[in-house]
């Protein structure tokens, strides 16, 4: 058992003991990898894992937990979409207490029938922005390699995405993975009336996921959960990506790094004209 | 029992591409998946097993059930015309067809959707010889070596196949290229019987279950078990979709200007709205009920309608679900 | 023609020239101003339709997606110019949403010159006649769009 372990274990166990939380959700052991475990008894602290297989994003799991007290670990990416969470109204900041954990990267996950001799960092891990979480309540330090990097650019146009795209179930993991598609009615679920059916068809994936990374613009946090649940290896992160590039250069924006500046898109008025397009190109 | 050597089987197989009737693994992508193939060379005999299950040539994601115009009144689309030769099947996804033929060829509801494509697609299966470490189809007896849906086995030996014909179908398709089979010698059959027992041995080794035991799934399961998966849940649908034996459909009309065609494709039962009811009745609600349905009727239900077993053990569900809900600790527990 | 056999039919049908499909969301105020255009005169090519909403920004990116996956060659949003509203955040929304969505065109491989804004007043029929006609000539150089056969195709 490693010392962050060690520290997660003691500090989530006096968390439950001394009441300040109802539940704390970190990860456990599964068979071959590592999966979600909600601890509310002290003594199942004792299941709480670290290690480079924990790739979910937590934060998925607090619209469960709406008015209860509850913990949550985090790695870098999972406290940038709390923050976001908090931004949109989603949390409650007074409700959650934050264990951030110093994430090194996680290893892309071996899936059916797809052994992989070398494990290695997922893409998404190259490009991460900030290892520790933006908000924190606890700080567990952990071994491995933490400096902050500069990330390299995207390169999400050298693909070829309609023949990705043509390989899509629509099994929905990645909408339901993701800590922030909340929507209980999602627009490309096909609830009526519709923009696309529910049932799939091929010529309405381009749709699914072009609306999907209308959705995720500015609000993503690249944290993969969408890539690492889809069961036939569609590169996700990398599309968002390059959206959030574009709020990057034109508002000077990246999602879910403080709770200060409010989502770009909101207007107030009275604001100056300023620079303004006119038939522009 | 025949057998047939490797460069004769790459005929047949470069044959069957060019008449455009050639169904086979091939490695695409990051994965491996069945597609039709123009080209033999292709093929990846050596492919572990696919992700998508063949059910999806049996049971396709969408299908068109009827159209209706107000011209012409419902007009039911004509069989639509899939001749192929599914090859390369592992033994579990085969005898997954099986169980699928009692469950929807069932007299008297026959689907005539699933009878058409089952009809017109021959299943030629590959033994497997190196289980992956999320099989466990020794407890559904569905392999590893031969399974009980398809129309003949094949398995790999040092540069020849062994093959066993299962059905007069299979029967036909080797007599159309009589010339480059052989009839088996002792020699083959006694390392067929070596392989086969010594690929048993090792997938015994790895998890055994009482498999009669599960009946008391339904009566003795409760909630409470089923809570921890519950919390984890997300209600993807990967299970379902990936499962070689989920076939729950649902329909859906889509309307055009002046007609509208229904089609029917995939659904999962793990889905908030699958038992939703116009009134806003839910009678399984809840994540738990949901999980524990779905256990149940794969392990408990489908064996007491059916006679036989929901689940093949193929390990897809197990390795593919994001959150890690697994059905060999449901057998463990009830097994 | 009837016994001609279907080849040749299609050969016919393939040597017609394809005309774009143009899609406008024009909002109130630019409406009257393409009305404008059909009242005194001028010409415009008839490829563009027209959906009239009430403001620009009403237009969900998502819509304008459908559109091209429906089988639009191109779309176009026309857009009250801010300095004549009182509130100037519609037409940034607009502008913002048209460039997140042009470079999301981008980056999946759908020209972005597909997708554009014009700035018009509700007397500007003629600026909006001019600016149509350049557009039809450029969606005809980049040729058709056909979304639905892009995703239909085999790989």
């Amino acid at each position: 058992m490693s010392k962050p372990e060690e520290e997660l274990r003691t500090l989530a166990k006096s968390l439950l003991e001394k009441g300040v939380v109802e539940t704390v959700i970190g990860y456990e052991a599964s068979e071959s990898s590592v999966r979600p475990c909600f601890a509310s008894n002290p003594s199942e602290t004792e299941r709480l894992v670290w290690n480079r297989e924990c790739r979910l994003n937590l934060a998925r799991y607090l619209r469960g937990f709406k008015n209860k007290r509850v913990g949550i670990v985090a790695k870098g990416c999972d406290g940038r979409a709390i923050v976001e969470l908090i931004k949109e109204n989603q949390v409650d900041r007074k409700d959650i207490v934050v264990i951030a954990v110093e994430c090194s990267g996680v290893y892309k996950p071996v899936k059916y029938g797809y052994p992989s001799p070398e494990r290695r960092l997922t893409e998404y891990c190259e490009r991460c922005l900030t290892r520790v979480s933006p908000i924190k309540d606890y700080l567990v330090k952990s071994d491995g390699n933490v400096s902050e990097r500069n990330p390299p650019g995207g390169d999400g146009g050298h693909l070829d995405w309609m023949s990705l795209f043509k390989k899509c179930l629509r099994c929905m993991a990645c909408v339901k993975s993701c800590p922030l598609c909340y929507c209980t009615e999602c627009s490309i679920e096909g609830f009526k009336p519709a923009l696309i059916h529910r049932i799939n068809a091929p010529e309405e994936l381009l749709t699914f996921h072009l609306v999907r990374a209308l959705h995720m613009a500015g609000r993503c946090v690249e944290c993969g959960a969408c890539e690492s649940s889809c069961p036939v290896e569609i590169p996700l992160t990398t599309l968002y990506h390059e959206l959030n590039e574009w709020f990057r250069e034109n508002y000077d924006y990246v999602p879910g790094m403080s709770l200060e500046p409010p989502p770009p898109l909101v207007f107030k008025e009275g604001e100056k004209l300023g620079e303004y397009a006119f038939n522009k190109k | 029992m025949l057998s047939i050597k490797s460069e004769n089987l790459r005929i047949i197989l470069e044959d069957l591409a060019s008449k455009n009737a050639l169904i086979a693994p091939v490695e695409r992508n990051g994965y491996f998946e069945f597609s039709r193939l123009r080209k033999a060379e292709e093929i990846r005999l050596d492919y572990t097993n696919a992700r998508i299950p063949p059910k999806r040539f049996f049971l396709p994601e969408r299908q068109l059930v009827f159209k209706y115009d107000p011209k012409k009144g419902v007009t039911e689309e004509p069989e639509d015309d899939f001749k192929a030769v599914l090859f390369g099947v592992r033994p579990c996804d085969a005898s997954a067809l099986s169980v699928l033929d009692s469950i929807l060829l069932k007299p008297p509801y026959r689907d005539p959707f699933y009878e058409n494509r089952r009809k017109s697609i021959i299943v030629i299966s590959l033994s497997c010889t190196k289980p992956l470490e999320e099989c466990f189809c020794n407890v559904f007896e569905t392999g590893p070596v031969r399974g009980f849906g398809e129309d003949l086995t094949l398995t790999p030996m040092d540069k020849i196949f062994a093959v066993e014909v299962r059905t007069p179908r299979g029967l036909a398709l080797v007599e159309e290229f009589r010339k480059l089979f052989a009839e088996a010698d002792g020699r083959l059959l006694e390392e067929h019987e070596n392989l086969t027992r010594r690929l048993v041995g090792e997938m015994n080794n790895k998890i055994r279950v009482d498999k009669e035991k599960l009946v008391r799934l339904e009566k003795e399961a409760d909630e409470a078990f089923f809570q921890g998966n519950a919390q984890r849940c997300i209600e993807c649908s990967i299970c379902s979709f990936t499962c070689p034996l989920c076939y729950c459909f649902e329909s859906e009309d889509c309307l055009e200007k002046n007609s509208y065609a229904r089609f029917r494709g995939w659904d999962t039962c793990i889905s908030p709205s699958f038992t939703r009811m116009a009134s806003g009745l839910d009678p399984r609600a809840s994540k738990a009920d949901r999980l524990l349905h779905r256990f149940c009727h794969k392990l408990s239900r489908i064996p007491l309608a059916f006679n036989a077993y929901g689940c093949i053990g193929c390990g897809r569900c197990v390795s593919l679900c994001p959150v890690g809900i697994d059905i060999r600790e449901v057998l463990r527990k009830w097994g | 023609m009837k016994n001609w056999p279907r080849r040749y039919l299609g050969c016919l049908v393939i040597n017609m020239t394809w005309k774009p499909k143009i899609i406008a969301f024009t909002c109130w105020c630019s409406s009257s101003g393409v009305d404008q255009a059909g009242f005194e005169g001028f010409k415009y090519p008839p490829n563009v339709l027209t959906i009239r909403v009430p403001c620009s920004a009403v237009v969900n990116p998502s819509l304008v997606v459908k559109a091209l996956e429906e089988g639009a060659d191109a779309v176009l949003l026309t857009a009250c110019k801010p300095t004549e509203l009182r509130r100037i955040a519609p037409s940034r929304i607009t502008e913002a949403r048209v460039s997140l969505l042009r470079r999301l065109l981008k980056t999946v491989g759908v020209e972005e010159e597909r997708v554009r804004i014009l700035w018009i007043s509700s007397n500007e029929g003629g600026v909006f006649s001019r600016e149509v006609s350049k557009i039809v000539s450029e969606v005809e150089k980049l040729g058709p769009l056909n979304l639905r056969r892009r995703m239909l195709e085999q790989t």
